[in-house]
């Protein structure tokens, strides 16, 4: 099976996609002829020109909007962020308009739309550039908030997106983008709420986030040869959540560990963690844990940085002490 | 409205229980708080207290004692006065939450009965220590506070024992034998009737072993030996025999009689010697060494002294054969103020047999045998006996010891005089 990046990967679900279905359109700052910040327009343009990868101004309320008016016409806007942070800039028409459109219109109107932009802590690129966001978005009803974790998911997920009727968050984190992995050239799809169990084990289980998936990987390997069997299980998707999945692994292993980059008050650990209490408490052999970055802004001083995400290190640590439990 | 007296539910695992014993008559005034009844769970035995007041009625056709009833069986009423009994007993409810009576710890279990005492304990080893049937209130955990952990109650679950067939717990309870004990020396499966007795064996021997020593280090055993003519007894015993056939007394019965009669003229030969005190027994309770299966086992014969001679055949004969069968009760086994060990039967002449403590004495009979004798100025076969007293001369010096063995000699040889006196 050929090798792509997670760029790639998701590249060719939308060229796919684009191809077959000529209401996809993208929207965003530079994804014209640049082909995009992050190259996920790549090549596009030649394809289908200014109509279909149209560049826009520094104006992301008054994008959003427009995509938002396109989408209830029937047509299927992406809108590419670059960055997410700045999505923020369209809270109003993300939160009032796009998640509830449905709702108001008795279902009448459609919302298939997304919004797509990396996410996450890394590469010095400091707070304004760093926000993960996701339980915001997760909290509100109407929304589909997708974390692809690698390049096959990441393909399967956005092809999902491509067909959804509800507006859907996909959302690349900075650290994954050039990451390499198997990617099949047909086209898949990866159904929303169902969780990846990348590895099997029995002793504890340890959900982790996007870019917390790879590190976790890495450390079940090197504790397998001590004897510990970590069950790792990647959401892939935080709206919905599959629970059900954890609540499974929980049954067999007594222990939860939720490791995610971003804030914990309020968080997808939280909400994890008070439906397996509630829902699987005769199976818990230990208090749910959860490791989380600080809840301060993204330092851009590179050891700051670093200082404020979950490392290898930090992730051992709290394995062996719920071990310990 | 009259209050309902159920069977309670007492522990997690409790399905029903057995009525013991109402511990107020029926029609009795009955105050809240008053203890009204026995019951016996899976577990224990248990007092139960009554959380109402009222008159104790007990219908007709009310569980008996000794009936097992589900848990929430209804078992009596307390009536108000003048109510009317209700007229039918309602089938059980089965009430999980709230009993209607709550359990009255016995003084041993009282100490782990409170809640608030028992460890912390994770809902996941909560839910295992359920479905196993563990009872975790005594488990050591192995969580980082101390609070009990999968681990902890699956290895206790390892260790317990694995399933025993009801006639093995009676045993081992009958015998004051932990089942657990009985797991330990096997290897899995379940645990029958033979695993109880095997460990009953051991322990036979290990207390066998413990006594013997305890006694050869602490008494000052002197051992006196004495041939008597054993004739007249052997011609009674063979008169006995025409007469009574199987029922007829035995050398042994004939033994244990005449011993007793002679312990009563002889007290300090009858008693023990406890912590430097002679301690005179006023009856005779004789302890006869049986060879059991599992080795040596000396019951106690109670008041041999008033016993006839038929009646200590039969009692004699009762305790060797529950001794034989495994069936002897500890108190069968205690009391004893003398013992009696007859190797006779193994052609053993004179012997120096341990004293049983804190008896003072003890008499080896040996065989019963013909040999050329001086009787009456002449030589001629006599049944001639071997018996060796040994006595703890702590407890009593050389000549009354002696006087006491002379005496059974006497009587060994002329049984007729102490025969008048039964």
């Amino acid at each position: 099976m050929p090798e792509h990046t997670y760029i790639e990967a998701a590249h060719q679900a939308l060229a796919a996609a684009m191809a077959r279905d000529e209401t996809i359109f993208v929207v965003g700052e530079g994804i014209g002829v640049r082909g995009g910040n992050f190259n996920t327009t790549l090549g596009l343009y030649d394809l289908y020109g200014p109509e279909r990868l149209r560049d826009t101004p520094i104006s992301e309320r008054g994008f959003v909007g427009l995509c938002t008016g396109a989408a209830m016409t029937g047509t299927r806007p992406v809108v590419d962020f670059m960055f997410l942070d700045f999505i923020l800039d369209a809270m109003g028409e993300m939160v009032n308009q796009i998640a509830k459109m449905q709702y108001m219109s008795s279902g009448r109107l459609r919302m298939p739309i997304i919004l797509r932009g990396c996410i996450g802590v890394g590469g010095a690129a400091a707070t304004h550039h760093s926000g993960n966001y996701y339980p915001l978005f997760a909290h509100l009803p109407g929304l589909r908030v997708v974390l692809p974790s690698n390049p096959y998911d990441a393909k399967g997920l956005f092809a999902t997106a491509l067909q959804s009727d509800d507006p859907v968050l996909f959302l690349e984190h900075k650290s994954l983008l050039n990451s390499r992995g198997e990617v099949p050239e047909e086209d898949y799809t990866i159904p929303f709420g169902q969780a990846a169990v990348p590895r099997t084990g029995t002793d504890l289980t340890v959900v982790a986030l996007t870019s917390m998936v790879a590190p976790v990987l890495q450390l079940a390997e090197a504790l397998a040869s001590e004897g510990v069997s970590l069950e790792v299980i990647d959401p892939r998707t935080v709206a919905p959540l599959d629970v059900d999945t954890v609540l499974e692994s929980v049954h067999k292993t007594g222990r939860l560990l939720i490791v995610d980059e971003t804030f914990a008050p309020c968080g997808i650990g939280a909400e994890l963690a008070a439906q397996v209490v509630d829902r699987g408490f005769d199976d818990l052999d230990a208090p749910v844990r959860r490791l989380n970055g600080l809840q301060v802004p993204t330092p851009y001083s590179a050891p700051l940085e670093a200082a404020v995400a979950p490392g290898p290190d930090q992730i051992a640590q709290a394995v062996r002490d719920l071990l310990a439990e | 409205m009259a209050e309902q007296i159920v069977m309670p539910r007492l522990g997690w695992t409790m399905e029903e229980g057995t009525l013991v014993e109402w511990l107020k008559e029926a029609g009795a005034s009955v105050k809240a708080g008053d203890i009204i009844l026995a019951i016996e769970s899976d577990k224990a035995l248990n007092e139960v207290e009554s959380f109402a007041s009222g008159v104790l009625h007990i219908p007709d056709n009310a569980p008996q004692p000794g009936d097992t009833v589900a848990v929430g069986t209804v078992l009596g009423y307390l009536l108000q006065p003048g109510e009317e009994p209700p007229a039918a007993m309602p089938a059980p409810v089965p009430d999980k939450s709230v009993p209607a009576a709550s359990p009255v710890p016995t003084p041993a279990e009282a100490s782990q009965t409170s809640d608030n005492d028992k460890p912390a304990i994770s809902p996941r080893a909560r839910r295992i220590a359920a479905e196993l049937g563990v009872d975790w209130s005594a488990i050591q955990g192995s969580g980082s506070s101390g609070r009990i952990i999968e681990r902890d109650v699956r290895a206790a679950a390892a260790k317990r024992p694995a399933k025993s067939t009801p006639l093995a717990q009676r045993l081992a309870a009958d015998s004051g034998i932990d089942l657990d004990d009985v797991a330990a020396q096997k290897d899995g499966g379940r645990i029958g009737r033979q695993d109880v007795q095997a460990v009953q064996a051991d322990r036979i021997r290990q207390l066998v072993a413990e006594h013997v020593t305890d006694s050869a280090r602490s008494t000052a055993a002197v051992t006196l030996t004495t041939e008597a003519d054993a004739t007249e007894l052997v011609a009674l015993r063979a008169r006995f025999k025409e007469a009574l056939g199987d029922e007829a007394p035995t050398y042994n019965d004939l033994m244990i009689k005449l011993v007793a009669l002679a312990l009563v003229r002889h007290a300090p030969l009858n008693a023990w010697w406890r912590d430097g005190q002679l301690e005179l027994q006023d009856a005779v309770h004789i302890g006869m060494a049986v060879d059991s299966e599992d080795g040596l086992l000396v019951p106690v014969l109670r008041n041999a002294q008033d016993l006839s001679l038929q009646q200590i055949h039969d009692r004699a004969r009762d305790l060797a054969a529950r001794a034989r069968s495994r069936q002897l009760t500890p108190d069968d086994l205690q009391g004893g103020t003398f013992t009696l060990t007859n190797l006779g039967r193994f052609n053993i002449d004179a012997f120096t047999p341990i004293i049983h403590l804190p008896q003072c004495a003890i008499l080896g009979v040996g065989r019963i045998h013909q040999k050329a004798a001086v009787y009456e100025g002449q030589v001629v076969p006599r049944s001639m006996m071997a018996l060796s007293l040994t006595f703890d001369h702590r407890a009593l010096d050389g000549a009354p010891a002696a006087r006491f063995l002379d005496q059974v000699r006497g009587y060994v040889e002329q049984p007729f005089g102490w025969l008048s006196r039964l």
